[in-house]
Parts: C-alpha cells; structure tokens; sequence
C-alpha cells in the first residue's frame, strides 16, 4: 500500500499541472503556478428505474462527467499570459495564459502529476483534454490577495498513469 | 511606528495627562503606568507573521500584523471628565499613523483595574500582506 503524499514546494514530489494546446495551434506547455487546492472530480450518471416485481429500485451506471476543479493565487504570466493581453495573436500557450486560453476557447490536454506516493516512489498522472472555464478571479479588503477558481471540464475519459515522470 | 505614535498623542494635546518616552516596564512589581496615573506609555512594537495563503507549490503569502498598545491609569473612584474624549481621541490616530501597504488597521481598548486604578489599553493593530 502507498498513499499519496505531495509535498508542497518540493520539487518533482509536489502537485503539478501542465497544460498544453490539444491542436498544437499554440506551442509549447504552460506550468500552472501557485495552486492551493485541487479536486479530480469523476461523477457518474445515474439511470433509475422500477418495476413491479422488485421492492427496491432498479439503477445503472451511464456516462460520467469528469472535471478537475481547483483554485489557484493569480501570477500574472500564468494568468494572463507572457503576451501582455495580446490573446488573439499569441502563439504560445504560455503567452496566451489561463486567461487567454478560456477566452480563446483552447481544447487544452492537461497532465496532473498528483504527488509522490508514501514509499518514496513516483506517484501518479492524470491525463486528459478539455476546457478552462469558470474563471471567477476574487479581490477584497478582508482577503487582498486576487483568488481565482479554475475549471477544466473534461472531454471524455481520464487516462491514469504511474510510470510518467512529473 | 512607536515614536510615531508618541508623536501623534503628543499632537492631540490631552489635558491632565503626561506622555512618557519610557516603555511601561515592571518597577518593583509594578509596571509604570500603574505606578504613575494619569501618564501615558507606548509599549515596543510587536509584529506578528502569519501565512494567509499557502499553495501546493510552496508559495506563502503572509499576513503581517504590526501593534503598538498604549498604557495609562486614572483614579477609578474618580475619573477624569475628560477620559471618555481621551480615549475618543487616542481611537482616531489609528488612521493618521503611516503605514505603507496598510489592508487593515484596527484599534481596540480594554480596562481593567488594579487596586483602586482604571488602567486603559490602546492597541492598534496594522497589517499588512507581504
């Protein structure tokens, strides 16, 4: 049994999320910066049904619907990308930014290495493609430090693996 | 800060109280502005640093909290007519002090008494995310 352990601010042992542009339209990958929480959500549908002769109901599994939920503290290159605001012209996805890929509607692929594992190996990564949406980035005198939530709605399946390096 | 403080109550010239440059230490069991009613002491600077905002890569981004707390004593049997604009005015410098980067300042004032003295505490507290 190894459970898995991120270590915050560690080098290749914490949570990491890399995202790159699933057409290759923009180049190269963008390290997602300054995470505070993540949640891997996997939630599956439910078709419900009765019939007469059972006393209880009836359900089966249908199709999941797969997101990665996280918040995250506002850099300004992560959020708004290396290219000033200057969306539409960028050829990077780190010039675009988190900012710049939701507004440009990028299917993006997403590599979240979830940390390393109790006994000292390499944990796992999850994979996929989908969207960035919900950016709701929050200001305020009690909390003065811009916030922001951070949704990438998945596009089909998450591929599980253990042997990629973060 | 607390010179800055000692200037400011100095400007508000209160009258029948005395301002002391000395920190209130402990005299014989006694801390100063017990011993001596009716003179004000400004206590040292304490800072307080606390992480606000911690993320999974290791960044903290700290609330920094500044105080300056402010001491005196008058007779409890018979208070000054003018204790209640005293501690009215020593509320407002909470807003001239400066402080650079300032999110949040706060004052608070609390009694207690000693023997037959009222002591008042002035606390202001600044912060600030660093």
């Amino acid at each position: 049994m190894a459970y898995i352990y991120p270590a915050p601010g560690v080098a290749s042992k914490q949570v990491t999320l890399s995202l790159t542009d699933s057409a290759g339209t923009l180049t190269g990958n963008l390290s997602v910066a300054a995470l505070q929480d993540v949640t891997v959500n996997a939630a599956n549908d439910v078709f419900t049904w009765t019939q007469l002769d059972t006393a209880s109901k009836n359900q089966i599994a249908t199709t999941a619907t797969n997101s990665l939920a996280m918040n995250l503290v506002l850099d300004k290159e992560t959020f708004f990308g290396t290219g000033d605001g200057q969306y539409s012209s960028a050829s990077t996805v780190a010039a675009a930014g988190i900012f710049g890929m939701s507004t440009l509607k990028t299917r993006v692929s997403f590599s979240l290495y979830m940390g390393d594992e109790s006994d000292g190996t390499e944990g796992i990564t999850l994979t996929g493609s989908g969207y960035i949406t919900g950016l709701a980035p929050t200001v305020s005198a009690d909390s003065p430090v811009w916030v922001s939530p951070i949704t990438i709605t998945v596009d089909g399946d998450y591929t599980v693996d253990d042997t990629a390096t973060p | 800060m607390r010179q800055e403080v000692i200037d400011k109550i100095k400007s508000l010239g209160l009258a029948g109280y005395n301002l002391s440059n000395e920190v209130p230490y402990d005299d014989s069991g006694n801390e100063l502005y017990v011993k001596n009613p009716k003179t004000i002491y400004i206590d040292n600077v304490q800072t307080t640093v606390e992480p606000v905002v911690t993320t999974l890569d290791g960044l903290s981004i700290n609330q920094d909290t500044t105080s300056v707390t402010v001491y005196f004593s008058v007779d409890a049997k018979n208070v000054p007519s003018n204790y209640t604009s005293t501690i009215s005015s020593l509320r407002t410098i909470k807003d001239t002090i400066s402080f650079d980067g300032s999110v949040n300042r706060n004052c608070s004032i609390s009694t207690l008494y000693e023997g037959d003295l009222l002591v008042s505490q002035v606390e202001y507290n600044f912060i600030r995310i660093t």
